[in-house]
């Protein structure tokens, strides 16, 4: 398995004690914060039809829960997701020849030959681009 | 409930933890899972207020995060790969050339 | 109330014990395993503040999707120990 390079101990320091320092600001912060009344949701309403109603921007018709409505950005996601999905099938597609699916099966080598073993250095591949 | 502070203190513990690992690692795949942690910590907030107030904007906001989290860890397992296949580590540090 | 915030206390003690793994463990397999204890125990705090749906939402994006893509890549990015071990 892959095991990350141990770092030595002033490598870490300094990171550690700058999320430390960034928690212990934020604590201060949020202790002297006051935030009132809670107002919870109404009983007997379904959470998950509002959902539906604020993805939809239905609340103003059916909706109890007063919430935004989503129905623009549900649609600017969507597309951003089709993106997504375009990029990653673009990221593991070879440049010449081979199927999409020959990036996941053989876990980005040639071939099985080309892999490194315990005694070879990683030699790194170049098919991934014109060299 | 219990008092939104709480959740707040928990929120900015979970963000701090993760923005350690991402300022310590040097491995990409515990950027990924760090930056997920960060997420999550940003998730819990939303939520947590969503229930405060009474308003529905918090959980349907998460809903989007998670999904767009998703789509993140799925670029960023393509970008992993394809690093590795061409540097043969997954080391962020080792990856300094923007050509090959 | 008490026992709400006595849950809540415990699952959080979970969460940044899980957390700290994640960023604290050696071997990349073993973090991704810990990340998912994280995100099933912040799919708990989601219940806790009435919102079930996303919980199951968590628990199938983050733990279904995200996290066997996660494991996917690590198995697939593997380093022999003698090289990744300096």
């Amino acid at each position: 398995m892959t095991t990350d390079e141990t770092e030595s101990a002033g490598s870490t320091m300094i990171p550690g004690l700058a999320a430390i320092g960034l928690f212990i600001v934020m604590a201060v912060a949020f202790v002297q914060a006051s935030f009132g009344e809670p107002v919870l949701f109404p009983e007997g309403e379904s959470i998950v039809a509002h959902i539906g109603y604020a993805l939809f921007d239905l609340q103003n018709d059916m909706g109890t829960i007063a919430s935004e409505g989503f129905l623009a950005a549900f649609l600017i996601i969507a597309i951003g997701l089709d993106v997504a999905v375009d990029s990653a099938i673009f990221l593991a597609k070879r440049e010449e020849g081979g199927s999409i699916v020959s990036a996941i099966a053989d876990g980005g080598w040639e071939s099985p030959a080309d892999a490194p073993d315990a005694t070879a250095d990683t030699q790194p591949l170049s098919d991934g681009g014109d060299k | 409930m219990v008092p939104p502070e709480y959740y707040l203190l928990l929120s900015a513990a979970v963000f701090c933890i993760g923005l350690f690992g991402v300022l310590t690692r040097k491995n990409a795949l515990y950027f990924l899972m760090s930056v997920e942690l960060m997420l999550n910590a940003a998730n819990i907030n939303l939520i947590a207020f969503s229930l405060f107030w009474g308003n529905m904007t918090g959980q349907t906001f998460a809903l989007f995060v998670i999904a767009l989290a998703a789509a993140e860890v799925a670029i960023g397992i393509g970008i992993i790969l394809v690093l590795y296949r061409n540097f043969g580590t997954v080391s962020v540090t080792d990856a300094t050339t923007m050509r090959w | 109330m008490v026992y709400e915030t006595i849950a809540f206390a415990l699952f959080a003690l979970i969460t940044l014990g899980f957390s700290l793994g994640v960023v604290l463990a050696k071997d990349v397999f073993h973090a991704s395993l810990l990340l998912g204890g994280a995100l099933l125990s912040v799919a708990v705090h989601y219940v806790m503040l009435q919102a079930e749906f996303l919980a199951a939402m968590q628990i199938l994006v983050y733990v279904g999707g995200v996290l066997i893509l996660i494991t996917f890549a690590v198995m697939l990015t593997r380093t022999d120990p003698e090289v990744s071990n300096v």
